[in-house]
């Protein structure tokens, strides 16, 4: 897979930069962990290291290759196909158009309980980086509770934040900051 | 023919002298020629830091007592001759005297009059006594009454002529009184309007740090020359802020030198000065 | 009756002739403004051009504090090198109080250094030091002679020889690398201590100067490191569920404040970094964010939006015992976030908000008077240098991320050199070397 690949392109610099073979500390009394409480989740399948980011929001993955003809989170004529719910400035209320696409989701991970998302949240860059960070996670945190209600299991979702620090839009005005207000459904 | 020359003997020996004389002279000269032997040494100049701040510190001592000595004689000279020819003064001390004089005349006046009323007092006591002669036994109660009552008057007027000389006494002494306090006056118009003067520069030369703050308060000692001139400033009571006292310090300094009074009488009142630095709000 | 006249004649005399008390004056007023200060060009007698102006450095630095105003190289009227050379009364006309001479010889590797701090006005001598110096570290011995001159002319310590940290992003092929990097306080000398992918934020020193706080992106989620800078090892110590970010570390350096929300939403916790025992400090449905020490270690602010909008608060947290309610700061305006108290615990500054415009701002903590300090639009992440003279802080200029800085007056602002990319979340480290008296 592609992101295999890009994932080693930017291990190794880090790993000789960082200078640091692996960012495991053994001898020190473990960090605090909470993964334990909560079911597995799916971003801790993934290697310790950098994973390749992609910066760019619409996620191109499916990893039912075989299963299905055709992949509903592909099919362009669909909802599903929608994967960026939008918020309004210093809010995480979902609005009209953001149900609908939660719905979707939700009905199609119920559907599919092999099938798990990374609801990822977002702010405009307006206002402290580490407001942003809570608010982004409370606009994801809605998402999953809405999700929850129409009875999607909480193992098969899982909650990150990323506030002001992956933009869409670089811009510093009205249109770009609306761009940026959002949670991504991530899928593997 | 006879040398005649020769028989001066002593003139040969002086001649033979002189000519030895100057043939050494000669020789001696000769070797007076320098003889040039091997390259003189240039000699590297080393710089050496002359360290003259203490020549200059006792040249600026000795400078700064010199003006001040001069300054002392200097008030001292225009102190005497503004006695001397203050003219307003003279001429009010003049018409004061006048008033003293017309005043001490009119004493005179009342003094005469009490001797000669003095003199007819004895007139009268002579008659009466006479007339007490030929009644002296009817009379001597009478006269004993009388006797009584020229001693009161006497006493009266006695004590009359005391306090009309009390209440002159007085006026002159109030006369003084006013004189002195119309030289206070004068003296009281120049400290408040040079003590705005003054305040002003100062104020306009005052950079106040960013550190001020509502409530602080610095006080400058500050001792001026005649002309005005900080001789020095010493912060007297700090603000505990080092920026602040500084600030205040470097505005005195500035300011030199601080406007003055004319009348170099008036200098005891600005001689010494105390500022107190308050920001405002 | 004699007597009496002679009373009368003391008296008069008398008051003709009062008792001299000084004079007292009281001055109001003046103009605030920077203290003027003559810097004269070092002497050097090598062969060599040096790599670094002294007295521009020290120049720079002076007048970056706000307090002082360098007269500009033109109205030098001579160029001194020592005491003996110094005509005061020349010097007096410019009305600069105080004068710094100095000159550099070669010594050994390195280089001599010796300066001097004359008052103007009296023509004495305030300090002087000479300084050994390798051809390194000659821009920061300036900046020690900056803060040598700073400290006694206004009785604090300087904060020129001191570093910052902060976060650069460059982006090559819409891919961006971020960097972790520390740099002098006057952005020159920058080196980067970690380079990643991923995005990274909040970097906080510790008390010595010798460790950096950071929240990492590069396992895909917010996480918290702390990262020696002489051995560059770092540990990991906050990988809970959710968020973990915002690490500030305590004045005492025992203790990390953070946010975590493990437990439901962000809250205010204290770690313990040596025992790893971990404190809640707030409690509520609100998002509860960026912690900040008192200098007295004994109590955090923070921003809350309890109240609707973020706005700050500070709570007392004993070592032992119930950490009392929160107590709201601030009232004006509809946003105020990233509090952070001042060395002197008097000021507060923050991030103010006013419909879309976000300004640095700065709280009297006694009476409440708020102070704007910029005038741009997208300012944040503001942090103290540790003699809270200056603040240095993010914005945005002609779409750039870039560092600035503003003394605490709002006088003086300058802006930070920058090779490339977007320079943000500044944090100012403390004070570590000093030149003993």
């Amino acid at each position: 897979m592609k992101s295999y690949l890009k994932l080693l392109m930017v291990l190794v610099p880090v790993a000789i930069l960082a200078g640091c073979s692996s960012p495991k500390v053994a001898q020190k009394p473990a960090p605090i962990e909470d993964r334990t409480a909560s079911a597995a989740t799916p971003s801790t399948a993934s290697t310790p290291a950098t994973s390749g980011v992609e910066v760019l929001a619409a996620p191109d993955k499916g990893n039912f290759a075989g299963e299905e003809l055709v992949d509903p989170l592909k099919d362009a004529t669909g909802l599903l196909a929608k994967k960026t719910i939008y918020f309004e400035y210093d809010s995480s209320e979902i609005r009209e158009e953001g149900r609908a696409i939660v719905e979707a989701h939700a009905a199609n991970l119920i559907k599919n309980p092999k099938l798990t998302v990374t609801l990822e949240g977002h702010a405009d860059e307006r206002g402290s980086r580490e407001y942003n960070l809570a608010l982004g996670e409370n606009r994801a945190k809605a998402v999953q509770q809405l999700m929850q209600l129409k009875g999607v299991p909480a193992k098969q979702m899982d909650v990150v934040s990323f506030g002001e620090e992956r933009p869409v839009d670089m811009g510093h005005d009205d249109t770009a900051w609306a761009k940026n207000r959002r949670v991504e459904l991530i899928f593997k | 023919m006879t040398i005649k020359a020769f028989s001066n003997s002593r003139a040969v020996i002086y001649a033979i002298l002189v000519h030895v004389a100057l043939i050494a002279l000669l020789g001696v000269s000769l070797n007076w020629t320098p003889k040039i032997t091997a390259q003189p040494q240039i000699q590297a100049m080393s710089a050496v830091v002359i360290d003259d701040s203490q020549l200059i510190e006792k040249k600026r001592a000795q400078q700064q007592a010199e003006q001040r000595k001069q300054e002392n004689e200097r008030l001292q000279a225009l102190k005497e001759q503004q006695l001397l020819d203050e003219p307003r003064i003279e001429q009010r001390q003049e018409e004061r005297s006048k008033e003293t004089k017309e005043k001490e005349q009119e004493k005179r006046a009342v003094v005469e009059q009490a001797k000669i009323k003095k003199q007819q007092e004895a007139l009268r006591e002579a008659k009466l006594k006479t007339a007490q002669e030929e009644q002296a036994k009817k009379v001597k109660q009478a006269d004993k009454q009388r006797a009584e009552l020229e001693a009161k008057r006497k006493a009266e007027d006695k004590r009359r002529i005391e306090a009309e000389e009390d209440a002159l006494q007085e006026q002159l002494a109030a006369e003084q009184q006013r004189r002195d306090s119309d030289r206070e006056k004068l003296a009281n118009a120049a400290l408040a309007k040079f003590s705005v003067l003054i305040k002003q520069k100062v104020q306009r030369n005052w950079l106040r740090p960013q550190t001020a703050r509502q409530g602080m308060s610095c006080t400058v000692l500050v001792r001026l020359t005649v002309k005005g001139e900080v001789l020095l400033a010493r912060v007297v009571e700090s603000s505990g802020d080092t920026a602040y006292d500084r600030s205040v310090e470097a505005a005195v300094y500035k300011a030199s030198p601080l406007p003055l009074p004319q009348d170099v009488t008036l200098f005891d009142y600005f001689r010494e000065i105390n500022f107190v630095f308050k920001p405002e709000g | 009756m004699l007597r009496k006249m002679m009373l009368l004649l003391l008296l008069g005399f008398a008051l003709s002739h009062p008792v001299r008390a000084a004079l007292t004056i009281e001055i109001t007023g003046g103009t605030a403004g920077a203290q003027p200060i003559a810097i004269v060009p070092f002497g050097w007698d090598g062969q060599d051009a040096l790599s670094t102006d002294v007295a521009e450095v020290v120049a720079a630095d002076l007048h970056r504090s706000g307090a002082f105003a360098p007269l500009p190289k033109a109205d030098l009227l001579s160029q001194p090198h020592e005491g003996p050379q110094i005509n005061f009364a020349d010097w007096r006309v410019l009305g600069a109080p105080n004068i710094v001479v100095g000159k550099i010889r070669p010594s050994g590797n390195g280089y001599m250094v010796q300066f001097q701090l004359f008052d103007v006005f009296k023509g004495t001598q305030i300090t002087g030091y000479s300084i050994a110096s390798t051809a390194q570290d000659l821009r920061r011995t300036a900046h020690q002679i900056s803060d040598l001159i700073y400290e006694v002319l206004t009785g604090k310590p300087g904060a020129f020889a001191t570093r910052i940290a902060y976060v650069t992003e460059v982006v090559t092929n819409r891919k961006s690398r971020y960097s972790l990097n520390v740099a002098d306080a006057d952005g020159y000398n920058p080196i980067p201590i970690l380079h990643s992918p991923a995005p990274l934020m909040s970097p906080s020193w510790s008390p010595d100067g010798k460790r950096l706080a950071y929240v990492s992106f590069e396992r895909r989620r917010s996480e918290i490191y702390i990262h020696d800078l002489a051995t560059r090892k770092r540990d990991l110590v906050a990988s809970s569920q959710g968020i973990n970010s915002a690490p500030a570390w305590s004045p005492d350096g025992q203790r990390l404040a953070l946010v975590l929300s493990k437990d439901g939403n962000p809250e205010i916790y204290v770690l313990n970094i040596k025992n790893n025992s971990l404190q809640r400090i707030t409690n509520s449905p609100s998002i509860d964010t960026e912690p900040g020490w008192t200098p007295d270690g004994a109590r955090l602010v923070f921003t809350s939006d309890r109240g609707g909008k973020p706005q700050i608060y500070q709570v007392s947290i004993p070592a032992n015992g119930v950490v009392s309610k929160p107590q709201r700061l601030t009232f004006e305006g509809d946003y105020n976030a990233h509090g952070v108290v001042s060395p002197d615990g008097r000021s507060l500054v923050m991030v103010h908000g006013q419909g879309n415009r976000f300004r640095i701002a700065v709280q009297d903590l006694s009476d409440n008077d708020l102070r704007i300090l910029t005038d741009t639009r997208l300012d944040e992440s503001p942090s103290f240098a540790p003699n809270g003279a200056i603040i240095v802080y993010a914005t945005e200029v002609n779409n750039r991320g870039v560092l600035a800085m503003v003394s605490l007056d709002g006088a003086v602002r300058q802006r930070l050199t920058q090779t490339e990319g977007d320079a943000r979340e500044p944090a100012w480290g403390p004070r570590i070397h000093r030149i003993k008296p």
